[in-house]
């Protein structure tokens, strides 16, 4: 593994390089929802749209298991960012 | 089946446990962690980072808080993965008359029990808080209120174990625990291995009663839902942590805790709001008995919401990006669960810390492993002792 490659960035809203997320496993995470709160990647605005397949890659290699055999973080609302102004009404 | 030899078996890798077994590595005791699911992924990897003193039931849970902080004082120097630890101070917003009254007569017991607290003008709360709206009459100030950043602190506590030469067993739990002539031998993990071991440290959250089961000791912790809205990254809008006198008022009123456990569909939202070193607005927060659902719901995302803008009206043109619920450990009366068994020796419960266990996890772990390493706590702890639910149903 070059030093090129380490700082890939690979959660582009937290700015979480590929090291990282692969120290975060060598603490002994073994899911993406253990890496997100070692590292925030997946806690940006796009909640882990565009990190969480490259994550669990990273997981499968150094784990040894398949993409299939790795979990999802949990799936939580809104499934886009909504302005709080929406939630207003009457009490 | 493989075997291990140990002093201390702590049970339970969240923030209370892996501070016991912090402060035992650091006293160099031998011990080792299960922790039957992952790095933050139960209570404390589903909590807010507010470490409110002020919001601590005057008297013995206020006095332990108290001594917690200078705990964090000590333990933010010494342990070299850094926390995010800032002392902001808190405050508590009032908004009628009759909110005033409550809070001045809980500032009162207050500061009886040794807190400095004050009550403060609207003017002076928005001269701290300019977003602060002005439907007030008041809101209390601490100096003393802190946050921290508890993810990092779990896995900071846990790193420092491993420092140590302590083992942490990740995915691994307790299935079973040897007791014999009245006094632990051994506990069996779900993995087959038996670990010998002096003590057991029971840290196990909302699943403490289970251990407890395992040597018929009764440790009854219940889980209560609390769900957060987590808002994007904005500028520093909240220098300072905000509860509001509904908040306090379901936690530590005991007609409240009744009601709570007669209507399990009340929310009992109240506001609990912090602002992270990364600018994110946690808001929370709900007091649900919904067993075990970590889910979370529209209901709760609404009123959530609705109590922010309430108090903080600028915030609605801010988007929220995440909900997620947490369940506390809560004990029937409201107090942690903390020291040495009475049937069983050196059986250690350390559980039920409902909504204190950010502020209360240092002074847990200094006290769990005085008991350990002296056979006594540092200081009287008789409040907290399991032995008041000896003999008692789940209730």
């Amino acid at each position: 593994m070059n030093e090129g490659e380490c700082q890939v960035v690979i959660c582009r809203c937290e700015e979480v390089t590929e090291e990282e997320i692969r120290e975060a496993i060598r603490k002994g995470a073994r899911t993406f929802s253990e890496i997100k709160k070692i590292t925030r990647a997946g806690m940006g605005i796009c909640q882990g749209k565009s990190c969480q397949r490259l994550v669990n890659r990273i997981l499968a290699e150094m784990t040894g298991r398949s993409v299939e055999q790795l979990g999802f973080d949990t799936p939580r609302p809104p499934l886009r960012p909504i302005k709080l102004a929406v939630f207003k009404g009457t009490d | 089946m493989p075997e291990l030899k140990t002093e201390v078996v702590v049970v339970g890798g969240g923030l209370i446990g892996s501070s016991i077994a912090y402060y035992l590595s650091e006293r160099g005791i031998d011990v080792v962690l299960l922790e039957k699911s992952g790095l933050c992924l139960e209570t404390s990897g589903a909590c807010s980072g507010m470490c409110f003193i002020q919001s601590k039931k005057p008297g013995p849970t206020l006095r332990l808080a108290l001594k917690g902080l200078e705990e964090y004082d000590i333990l933010r120097k010494e342990l070299s993965y850094p926390f995010e630890y800032r002392q902001t101070g808190g405050m508590i917003l009032v908004e009628n008359n009759s909110e005033l009254e409550l809070m001045e007569s809980f500032v009162r017991s207050q500061k009886e029990n040794g807190l400095d607290v004050k009550i403060i003008s609207v003017k002076e709360a928005r001269e701290k808080c300019p977003s602060l709206t002005e439907n007030l009459v008041g809101t209390t100030y601490s100096p003393l209120d802190c946050q921290i950043d508890p993810l990092n602190l779990n896995v900071g506590l846990i790193e420092g174990v491993k420092k140590n030469g302590g083992t942490i067993l990740l995915g691994v739990s307790a299935e079973k625990i040897g007791v014999k002539n009245g006094e632990i031998k051994s506990v069996e993990t779900n993995e087959g291995t038996k670990i010998a071991t002096d003590f057991v440290v029971n840290a196990a959250g909302v699943h403490a009663h289970e251990v407890g089961a395992m040597v018929d000791v009764n440790v009854p912790v219940m889980p209560k839902r609390g769900q957060v809205i987590v808002t994007e990254k904005l500028p520093e809008l909240l220098p300072v942590p905000m509860l509001d006198v509904k908040y306090i008022m379901a936690k530590v009123r005991p007609s409240a805790r009744k009601e709570a456990a007669s209507k399990p569909e009340k929310l009992d939202v109240g506001l609990a709001i912090e602002q992270t070193v990364a600018g994110t607005i946690l808001s929370g927060s709900t007091r649900e008995l919904v067993g075990y659902d970590t889910g979370v719901t529209f209901q709760a995302m609404t009123a959530i919401a609705r109590i922010m803008l309430r108090y903080l009206p600028v915030l609605e043109n801010f988007a929220m990006i995440r909900a997620f619920s947490g369940l506390r450990p809560c004990t029937p009366d409201g107090y942690p669960i903390i020291g040495e068994a009475s049937t069983v020796r050196r059986f250690v419960v350390a559980a039920g810390h409902e909504g204190d266990g950010v502020a209360l996890a240092p002074i847990t772990g200094k006290i769990v492993s005085e008991i350990v390493a002296r056979g006594a706590p540092p200081f009287p702890i008789d409040e907290f002792s399991p032995k008041r639910f000896d003999g008692k149903q789940l209730s």
